[in-house]
């Protein structure tokens, strides 16, 4: 099997289908998190659980600010007004590779991303304008 | 970084300090250089990203060389220099200018040569 190696941070981008989050600079998935449920009772030494729903978890992109007028900027507003499932984010480890986290559409029923922070956007007299968004997963994302 | 070069030097040829100086020089003056003269260079560049831009983040220097008794006459050097590009849109080709911030300044006399070092931050995004 060959060797593997990590991919440079550089090579990632955000889309939302064919639209670039342009300026971003950072995405950070927290993982999905399996609820365990207690199965203990009086008399047991010790606890023991068993698997329960897995929840989704936060994405946070955050970057440059490159102004509401941007394409990938205007869409994060859409799709926070609306509310709408989001099914074909991507994030991107590496886009010469072609190699991404995107809500896994096997899982019944088929993952998907809801916009839950938009416009939070920061600006310093000594720096550039940042923002900063968050998605919530529902379901799990699954490496392309 | 040559167009930042062509940039500086444009905007200075279109400021009141360039009747102000005997000449604007790159990197180094001429043994023989006429005071009152000047030199910029460029100190660093620094780059940066993001998955979607790529910017310059670069330290510029200019000198500012005096040899009057007193400093009256480097000191207006250093307001002409100052209205020229403080917080000025340099048009400069192949990049869109972020930011043109001054960093510093330090006056010195050395060997009855007066020198103002000021140096900008330049922040500039690449087309």
């Amino acid at each position: 099997m060959a060797k593997l190696y990590p991919k440079a941070g550089y090579k990632g981008k955000v889309l939302i289908g064919a639209v670039e989050i342009a300026g971003s600079a950072t995405w950070s998935y927290g993982g999905s998190v399996r609820t365990m449920l207690p199965t203990d009772e009086f008399g047991d030494e010790i606890v023991t659980d068993i698997p329960g729903q897995i929840t989704g978890g936060e994405i946070t992109v955050t970057g440059n600010y490159l102004m509401s007028q941007d394409a990938g900027q205007q869409l994060l507003k859409t799709r926070f007004d609306s509310g709408d499932q989001i099914k074909d984010l991507k994030l991107y480890i590496s886009e010469t590779d072609v190699i991404y986290l995107t809500p896994d559409n096997t899982t019944i029923p088929a993952s998907y991303v809801t916009v839950t922070n938009y416009d939070n956007v920061a600006h310093d007299k000594s720096g550039v304008g940042t923002f900063t968004c968050t998605f919530k997963v529902s379901g799990k994302l699954l490496p392309v | 970084m040559t167009d930042l070069f062509v940039a500086i030097y444009t905007r200075y040829l279109d400021t009141a300090l360039a009747s102000s100086l005997t000449a604007l020089h790159n990197t180094l003056a001429p043994e023989d250089a006429v005071f009152p003269y000047g030199v910029f260079s460029l100190i660093s560049d620094v780059p940066d990203w993001t998955f979607s831009e790529n910017l310059e983040n670069c330290l510029v220097q200019f000198n500012l060389f005096s040899n009057t008794v007193d400093a009256t006459e480097i000191c207006a050097l250093f307001t002409l220099l100052k209205t020229a590009f403080d917080f000025f849109d340099l048009t400069i080709a192949n990049y869109e200018t972020v930011s043109l911030t001054r960093a510093n300044s330090i006056l010195t006399r050395v060997e009855r040569v007066w020198q103002y070092n000021v140096t900008y931050r330049i922040l500039l995004g690449k087309n």
